[in-house]
């Protein structure tokens, strides 16, 4: 595709001249709606036993996130349409598709608020219990995903969105290492939010967690170094809100007593490892390769894993459209783009994310589409130390050469 | 700017990945660069703050 300045001028001239084209319309202007009702509903597992009287209807909300999405992914099938690069102004700056990432955030808190005061109020069944916190850690991940969208914008107000919407799960350090962190180091095997392939999710978790919260403390010192300001202070933005987490668990303990620790910390654990889903299946085994001049070649379309999956990008805010997000970090979601030939998964996030629990079923879904992905380059993956031998024998994979040549 | 003498220092960097763009002349003081601050006094391992790009990533604006 020829770059516009350099057509001739006549060209441009006559498409001016030509009558206007029908107006671009946005067919899931409205779908983004889901994106507010779906958070909300997976974390309304307390109205769903009040109004059913029945402690079981608190598992509709789970039901829903690992069976009907993946089943409606299924049978809605792909989309793989795009806003033409004439829209993008005007959709990025319709401030409708601002409004409903905001609506998010109240929802957050309410449903962790809630969720707690529920669990520390009713006497439950184990399994109620069980549900109320998954889905309340379901929300909170949605969350994550809102503060993802959120914290990639260089404007006060929505940053420090951001940061409100992952506090109630103490994950405000997030933005932080992911926008400087992350980016930078995506599909390297030095990035704990990059998974290899043979890591299961399970031993990813342990690099992922605390990889990150270090990363993120470390980018944060550097940065408050530079501008001479104390680390110890308001002005540290992993502090800030870690504060406002301080405060909202301590209100809840001191409201509803310690076990209400106990319901933050697993609603917390699980809303955070929806995180650490995501990261492990958005750049499983891919490698962005050394070249010879000792640096990494750039972050490319290829690095990352894409879903056109139409649900799952509607309650998801188009994160599954991950390439064109790691091409673009700032653009906003609903002008995030597809495009052919990049790595794809067979579903949406939460289909996969739930096989991704099961290693060897996950093996068996990705190691042969990474590897074709990757046109048998083994050159090109980014293996688990020790991991690295059998399966390229397994998979006849071409030792990996010294540097992209 | 093309009228400006070809010595005109380069004052304006951006990051080809996200748009973020650095003016020697405003500096960025959450960064912790007074205005003035020169592009090669920006230490090396900085990365962009919006997208984390390296500095070697940065492409000049004005200048080229």
């Amino acid at each position: 595709v020829p770059e516009v300045s350099a057509l001739p001028e006549e060209t441009l001239m006559t498409t001016q001249a030509l009558p206007q084209a029908e107006p671009y319309r946005d067919r899931k202007r409205h779908a983004w709606l889901l994106s507010v009702l779906v958070p909300f509903f997976v974390g309304a597992g307390p109205l769903l036993i009040e109004w059913s009287g029945q402690p079981l209807w608190s598992w509709l909300p789970i039901a829903f996130i690992y069976l009907v999405v993946p089943m409606l992914d299924l049978m809605l099938g792909e989309d793989q349409s795009n806003p033409p690069e004439s829209a993008v102004p005007a959709l990025e700056a319709d401030r409708y598709y601002r409004y409903i990432t905001y609506a998010v955030v109240p929802i957050l808190w309410l449903v962790f608020a809630g969720a707690v005061t529920y669990l520390c109020t009713h006497t439950l069944p184990w399994h109620a219990q069980l549900a109320l916190v998954l889905g309340a850690g379901l929300c909170g991940g949605f969350g994550i995903n809102l503060g993802h969208e959120l914290g990639h914008k260089n404007n006060a107000l929505e940053r420090w969105l951001a940061k409100i919407a992952l506090a109630p799960t103490a994950y405000g350090h997030f933005f932080i290492e992911h926008n400087r962190g992350h980016h930078r180091d995506v599909a390297t095997p030095q990035d704990p939010a990059s998974s290899r392939m043979g890591e299961n999710i399970y031993t990813f978790l342990l690099r992922e967690m605390p990889g990150g919260f270090r990363r993120a403390w470390h980018l944060e010192r550097d940065r408050l170094q530079r501008t001479g300001q104390a680390f110890w202070s308001l002005h540290n933005e992993v502090l800030q809100p870690a504060l406002m987490t301080l405060v909202l668990w301590t209100v809840m303990v001191a409201a509803l007593g310690w076990v209400a620790l106990v319901y933050c910390v697993c609603i917390a654990f699980w809303a955070n490892f929806q995180l650490t889903s995501a990261n492990y299946i958005e750049h499983y085994g891919l490698l962005r390769r050394t070249q010879p001049d000792g640096r990494v070649e750039r972050c490319q379309p290829h690095h990352s894993w894409n879903s056109n999956h139409i649900f799952s990008n509607w309650i998801l805010f188009h994160l599954q459209r991950h390439s064109d997000h790691h091409s673009h970090p700032t653009r906003r979601y609903q002008s995030l783009r597809h495009f052919d030939a990049l790595p794809e998964l067979p579903n949406g996030y939460m289909g996969v994310m739930l096989v991704s629990y099961f290693p060897p079923l996950w093996y068996a879904l990705m190691d042969p589409r990474l590897v074709r992905a990757v046109h048998g380059d083994a050159s090109r993956i980014s293996f688990q130390p020790g991991k690295a031998e059998a399966l390229m024998r397994r998979y006849q994979l071409q030792p990996v050469n010294e540097a992209l040549a | 700017v093309s009228a400006l003498p070809a010595a005109a220092a380069v004052a304006t960097w951006h990051c080809e990945l996200c748009g973020f763009t650095y003016d020697e002349a405003k500096g960025h003081t959450p960064e912790g660069f007074a205005p003035g601050t020169r592009w090669e006094d920006i230490p090396e391992g900085w990365g962009c703050p919006d997208c984390g790009q390296p500095k070697a990533d940065f492409q000049p604006l004005n200048g080229a």
